[in-house]
């Protein structure tokens, strides 16, 4: 229904001629095309749907009074209104500011603390509610005035989540973002592809490795209703729309193997990654019979660190690096460098521009990895994970852990807790059927701190304290194994 | 109807009675088909589209016409997937009508965005065979 109508309107295009590497390529994406073509529940709208109300959305900010680097907070759940926002945002400038459901009923704080000039969610703390089509009501509202400057070199602004250190809010650039998108995109397979989407699209991994690269290849984006929290609706959503990509975090994946229908569900896709927390022995050996890659980042670098190829998989495998330089620094740390290496972060109202080459310090322990001929590398651990015994003794668990893996047969996972700061208490997952581990063969493995050896608890796959991604929850875990111990 | 069963529906090729559960189209206009006039298409508050097996428009009627802002003249004999309404040109909608072209069968309803005037609007489409009169119809109604 646009053909004839096409010619009528001022395209965004022509309005903007100038270079915005964003509306260049939403525009080629987006603008005229049947696909992609997204499936909510409720709504299916084809890439010139989107596009179309990304104009409007577009005229509607600017003339509200919004200049490119204004900042503006996107809370809206994904949906029609997310696109169109998201479309005209990138294309038009200004820095987006994306935000959890559970932060939304804060607008007011949010709006200060980003000094951002306008909250377009959908719920009644937002400023602007779009309308059912998802596009801008009718009359403007009342902008926030800024403080500071625009950031017009802040393409988005984004929340970590808190499971790799204290949540903040990082500052990306275009060139962050698209580096990331351009490294990954080759590998993914996403031309034709059907994309089951799970993951937030307010966090960097549903966004920049799944949202974003689907938009470009012209895939259908089929978003599932419980975004990835109900196995059953995603098991639905997939006998509907039979889907050839899903990335997910690695918790997904385990519920969804957990039945006979999910697996054959994993087995059959053509595509798409797990990451977002490591992945145990089991899981992995589950995804070894997949297609699906080891996806590793952090939000402070766009999220894109590391790939890994279909079905290669070891506990805590994090493929393999892409698009950034990585090296191994002291006490077997991760750090990263590269244009994914984010501009900085957002406090105090204000960016803090960090060192453009510097070497991203991720926190993440890794040795490299010796899985046949893949190469890549493995997750060992937190370095905050690591202990400091009560005489001030620095314990690196993720060390102790890889070697209990390796030397005890049946150890499938472990953990090792201090609950006292004197003893040192190891949690195991064992294999289907392997017997239970030695007391002292569990004690050499901790090495001089041999004489610190608590006991070892054998604990169960379901009852682990897990994140929201699925990483072990080690807060929690020290709490329970201190329970067992007593 | 929700919208996962229509979807599921569409999916499945399923073909249901003319009265489709959660459909806008009076039942009795099913069976009119085969011989269901400009003037008759004129009366209904719904879009109606005829085609023929390959896509192309055979009849459009005004609502249709008036909601898309193209003329009945300019709409007819083109190609509705890909000259009327490229945005319908992906396997969703296209590939639900070659589908069931080929099989000689096609009854399904489903949620769609188009864009009228430039602005995208919500609309329900029900696309429908008729196998006796071997037409193809597609009905589209404002959510």
């Amino acid at each position: 229904m646009h053909t004839a109508i096409n010619h009528l309107g001022m395209d965004s295009a022509t309005r903007h001629p100038t270079g915005n590497p964003w509306r260049r390529r939403l525009h080629a994406s987006l603008c005229l095309k049947a696909d992609p073509l997204f499936v909510f529940p409720d709504r299916i709208i084809p890439g010139e749907s989107v596009w179309r109300g990304s104009q409007m959305w577009s005229e509607w900010l600017a003339s509200a009074g919004l200049m490119p680097g204004d900042r503006i907070i996107i809370g809206l759940e994904p949906s029609p209104a997310f696109l169109m926002v998201l479309v005209a945002a990138l294309s038009d400038g200004y820095t987006v500011a994306m935000v959890a459901p559970e932060q939304r009923g804060d607008s007011g704080q949010l709006l200060t603390e980003l000094d951002a000039r306008i909250f377009i969610g959908d719920d009644r703390f937002a400023s602007v509610l779009p309308e059912f089509d998802g596009v801008p009501p009718p009359s403007n509202c009342e902008l926030r005035d800024a403080v500071g400057q625009p950031t017009s070199e802040i393409c988005m602004l984004m929340r970590t989540s808190g499971s790799s250190g204290a949540a903040k809010t990082v500052a990306l650039s275009t060139r962050n973002i698209m580096t990331v998108i351009d490294a990954h995109m080759p590998s993914m397979g996403l031309e034709g592809a059907i994309v089951l989407s799970l993951l937030p699209w307010h966090h960097s991994f549903g966004l920049i490795i799944n949202l974003l690269p689907a938009i470009f290849a012209g895939s259908t984006v089929v978003r599932e209703a419980t975004g990835g929290r109900d196995p059953k609706s995603i098991l639905e959503m997939a006998s509907i729309y039979p889907p050839t990509h899903m990335s997910m975090v690695p918790l997904q994946a385990e519920r969804l193997s957990e039945s006979t229908e999910g697996l054959s569900l994993l087995e059959s896709l053509a595509g798409g990654a797990v990451g977002g927390a490591p992945v145990g022995a089991e899981l992995a050996a589950t995804l070894g019979g997949t297609r699906l890659r080891a996806g590793y980042g952090q939000t402070e670098a766009s999220p894109g660190v590391s790939l890994g190829e279909p079905g290669v998989w070891c506990a805590g495998y994090i493929g393999k690096p892409l698009g950034c330089r990585t090296r191994i620094g002291e006490g077997g740390v991760l750090e990263v460098c590269g244009a994914n290496v984010c501009l900085g972060h957002w406090a105090d109202g204000g960016l803090v521009r960090l060192e453009a080459d510097r070497w991203l310090n991720t926190g993440d322990v890794v040795r490299p990895a010796t899985i046949g001929e893949a190469g890549g590398l493995v997750f060992v651990g937190r370095v905050d994970a690591n202990i400091k015994l009560a005489n001030g003794r620095l314990v690196e668990v993720g060390r102790i852990e890889a070697a209990i893996c390796q030397r005890m047969s049946g150890v499938s996972e472990a953990w090792v807790c201090s609950p006292d700061g004197h003893r040192l208490v190891v949690g195991v997952l064992m294999l289907r059927g392997a017997s239970v581990p030695d007391d002292q063969a569990c004690a050499a493995c901790l090495g001089v701190l041999a004489d610190r050896f608590g006991g070892v608890v054998v604990l169960d796959h379901r009852s682990l304290p897990r994140t929201g991604k699925g990483a072990v929850d080690r807060n929690r875990l020290r709490v329970a194994l201190q329970c067992r111990m007593d | 109807m929700s919208s996962a069963n229509m979807l599921r529906d569409r999916m499945m090729n399923r073909t249901a009675a003319p009265s489709s559960p959660g459909s806008f189209v009076p039942q009795e206009l099913f069976a009119q088909l085969g011989s269901f006039s400009r003037n008759d298409a004129d009366a209904c508050d719904f879009g109606v589209v005829k085609l023929d097996d390959s896509g192309k428009v055979v009849m459009v009627n005004r609502y249709q016409s008036d909601l898309g802002c193209v003329a009945v003249s300019n709409f007819e004999n083109k190609h509705y997937f890909t000259q009327i309404a490229p945005c319908t040109n992906n396997g969703l909608f296209f590939g639900a009508f070659r589908k069931g072209v080929a099989a000689g069968s096609m009854n399904i309803t489903f949620p769609y965005t188009f864009t009228f005037k430039l602005k995208p609007t919500s609309v329900k489409i029900h696309m429908y065979r008729d196998p006796a009169s071997k037409t193809n119809w597609v009905f589209c109604q404002k959510a």
